[in-house]
Order: C-alpha cells, then sequence, then structure tokens
C-alpha cells in the first residue's frame, strides 16, 4: 500500500525475520510476515503518538495550572494536567488515544539478548510482531510525588488489585480499515468514532500483571515464606 | 516541509498524518477537545490529599455548529502556541526515553512562552521519534 519499492522494505523484511530468529521461535513455527502489514501498523503508531502529544500541546496552551496550584507544597503546582472523569491518573494523551481507539495502541514486542535496548524500541516503532491494547490505561500507574517536573502525572488511588488487566489483540483487518475508503466515505458518518475503536475480542483477551507489580512470593499473594509443604 | 527530509519519508510519512488530521477534525474528536479547553476555572474539583486540588474533565454536552467551529478554530490556532520536529531514535530513548514529547516553548531568554490564553499557560513544542 505504502511501502511499493522503497528501498526500506529490504531493510524492514529483514528486520522482521530477525525479530523471529532473535526471539528463539522455532524455525518450523515462524510465520511469513508482510513489510506492508508493518509498515501500516507503523503509520497507526506514528498517527497516534502526533494525536498523543498534540493533545498534551492542546492542554499546555490552554490549561491554567496556577487555578489549582495547591497548599500541600507551598507554590509548586501539582497537577499540569485535569483528569478525565474516572481515571485514577491525568495524561491527556492517554486519554485522547482510549477516546479515539477505545485503547492505546502497542506494538507486541520480543527482547531478549543479544537483541539491543535499540532493536527493541524499534519494534515498538513498527509492530513488528502485531499490536495489542488494554483495556484501561493507568491500570498499573503508581504516584511517585510528582517528580519529573512538567508534565509529570500523579495517580489519585492504590492499584486495584482484585480485577485482572486484561490485555486485546489489534487485529490487523482493523488498522488496515483505518486507511481505507470503507470507513472515511461511509462508516465514520454512520458511527462515529466507534467505527475507528478497537473491537473487544474477549475470547482472545490476555489477563496480565506486569511482574514488578505481582503481589506476594512469585504471585501467590503470601508475602510469608511460612513452613514447607508437609509431603503427603 | 521539513529541513532535510526527503520526498521518500515523507511519502511514508504522509499516510500517518492524514490519519492524525482526519481525527482531529472528527466531530466527536472535537467534543472532546471543547471538554479539555473549557476554562480551568470551571472544571468540578477533586480534592486528593497526597495531591491537592484535581480538577476533572470530561466530553463535552452536545455542541451548536457555532461551538464546533470554535473548537476547530482552536485546535488550528495552535498553529501559534505550537511547532513541532522530527529527532533521531537514539537521541528521544536516551534523553526522554519515550517516542513522542511535549515540552514549555522557551524564548531566546529561556523564558516560557505565553499560551492561548495568557501567562499561566505555556506554550509548547513537541518531537517526535524519527528512527
Amino acid at each position: 500500500m505504502y511501502l511499493g519499492s522503497h528501498p526500506s522494505k529490504i531493510g524492514l523484511g529483514r528486520f522482521i525475520n530477525d525479530t523471529q530468529f532473535l526471539a528463539e521461535i522455532p524455525l518450523q513455527d515462524t510465520i511469513i510476515i508482510d513489510e506492508e502489514s508493518a509498515i501500516i501498523r507503523s503509520t497507526l503508531l506514528m498517527a497516534d503518538t502526533i494525536v498523543h502529544e498534540f493533545t498534551h500541546a492542546v492542554n499546555a496552551a490552554y490549561f491554567d495550572y496556577t487555578a489549582v496550584m495547591s497548599p500541600v507544597a507551598g507554590s509548586t503546582p501539582q497537577v499540569w494536567e485535569p483528569y478525565f472523569a474516572g481515571d485514577r491518573a491525568n495524561e491527556v494523551g492517554h486519554v485522547v488515544s482510549s477516546f479515539v481507539f477505545r485503547g492505546n495502541p502497542q506494538a507486541i514486542t520480543q527482547f531478549s539478548i543479544p537483541q539491543t535496548q535499540l532493536s527493541h524500541n524499534q519494534q515498538q516503532h513498527i509492530g513488528t510482531l502485531g499490536m495489542f491494547w488494554t483495556n484501561k490505561w493507568d491500570r498499573w500507574r503508581r504516584d511517585d510525588g510528582g517528580i519529573g517536573g512538567l508534565g509529570a502525572s500523579r495517580i489519585i488511588d492504590d492499584i486495584d488489585f482484585s480485577t485482572p488487566g486484561l490485555y486485546y489483540p489489534v487485529p490487523q483487518a482493523h488498522t488496515q480499515k483505518l486507511f481505507s475508503t470503507r470507513l472515511w466515505q461511509d462508516e465514520i458518518h454512520r458511527f462515529g468514532l466507534n467505527a475507528l475503536r478497537f473491537p473487544i475480542l474477549d475470547k482472545w483477551a490476555a489477563e496480565w500483571t506486569p511482574p514488578m507489580y505481582e503481589q506476594g512470593n512469585w504471585g501467590t499473594g503470601s508475602f510469608n515464606v511460612g513452613p514447607a509443604p508437609s509431603s503427603p | 516541509m521539513w529541513h532535510n527530509l526527503l520526498p521518500d519519508e515523507y511519502k511514508l510519512m504522509e499516510p500517518a498524518l492524514r490519519l492524525a488530521s482526519a481525527i482531529l477534525d472528527d466531530p466527536e474528536t472535537l467534543h472532546f477537545f471543547a471538554g479539555l479547553t473549557i476554562p480551568t476555572r470551571q472544571m468540578p474539583c477533586r480534592m486528593i490529599p497526597h495531591i491537592g486540588i484535581c480538577p476533572v474533565f470530561n466530553v463535552s454536552d452536545p455542541l451548536s455548529a457555532a461551538g464546533l467551529r470554535n473548537t476547530y478554530n482552536r485546535l488550528v490556532d495552535m498553529r501559534n502556541s505550537m511547532r513541532w520536529c522530527l529527532q533521531p531514535q537514539e537521541m528521544m530513548m536516551q534523553r526522554f526515553g519515550a517516542f513522542g514529547v511535549t515540552q514549555a516553548m522557551v524564548d531566546d531568554n529561556d523564558n516560557t512562552i505565553e499560551g492561548a490564553r495568557g501567562p499561566a499557560y505555556v506554550s509548547s513544542a513537541f518531537s517526535a521519534e524519527f528512527g
């Protein structure tokens, strides 16, 4: 669609194959991932980044942080951005993306030695292995006291560990629909942004807790070492 | 057009620019921005002990044609309040650990430039990664 015979195509094809090779996927299990499909995911990720940063810029130009100076820390403003209703964190970039797409599109990545950090970042850009979105973008955020200066986000409550974080795949067909005349000449007028929003594929959803947030020893929920289990 | 950007590179980026533009043009998206850009003092607030005053915004109530145009103009007026540029991937990751970043725009004397509504607001510059 966009690459044609663009010189990037060769490097991209190599990168896709290398990623699978370095992930130690057995040769018989590697799949053919078309370069065109990768560049379309990359295009969506770039559009998402543009809208995300643009929204920060709009906020910076219109939000009066002096109106919400808190007595808590003297004259230091406590929040640089407002909270979208129902959210735990104030980060308008993630909010706009969730509003438009239902969730923030993210690349599925694989990272292990000997891959470099740079090659991991490249996967995050390209969406080499596909994309996913999560049902709540601020799910695993913890308050860091606002360190990080301008733009630091603050978290209003503790993480809710009682329900799982859900991760959904973004179907490639949907990604490609975003660049189709069917969407922009027909569906957008009938369904609005719902035509852009990622479908909720419940049967393909995964539950995931970042390792550092698992509760207790090895995610057992218990912090006690306790006695060794008695043998039966 | 950006300095030093090759026609081929622009060709690769163009669909992303068009998709982002189409999203920002959408009336539903404009309702989002109408909610975000109401005067800060009109936003309802929550008092969170460890943070302080937390203003809350929501998607705007249905807008008239004039209201939509007004919000659209705010987005277009961002041309006066921001500039954006592309940076190499390695520099972005090293300095910001991010693919995009929005920073306050400063003048030659390092003073923050006023935003759309006056001194309490900042204008912004944003960089996107280019790798």
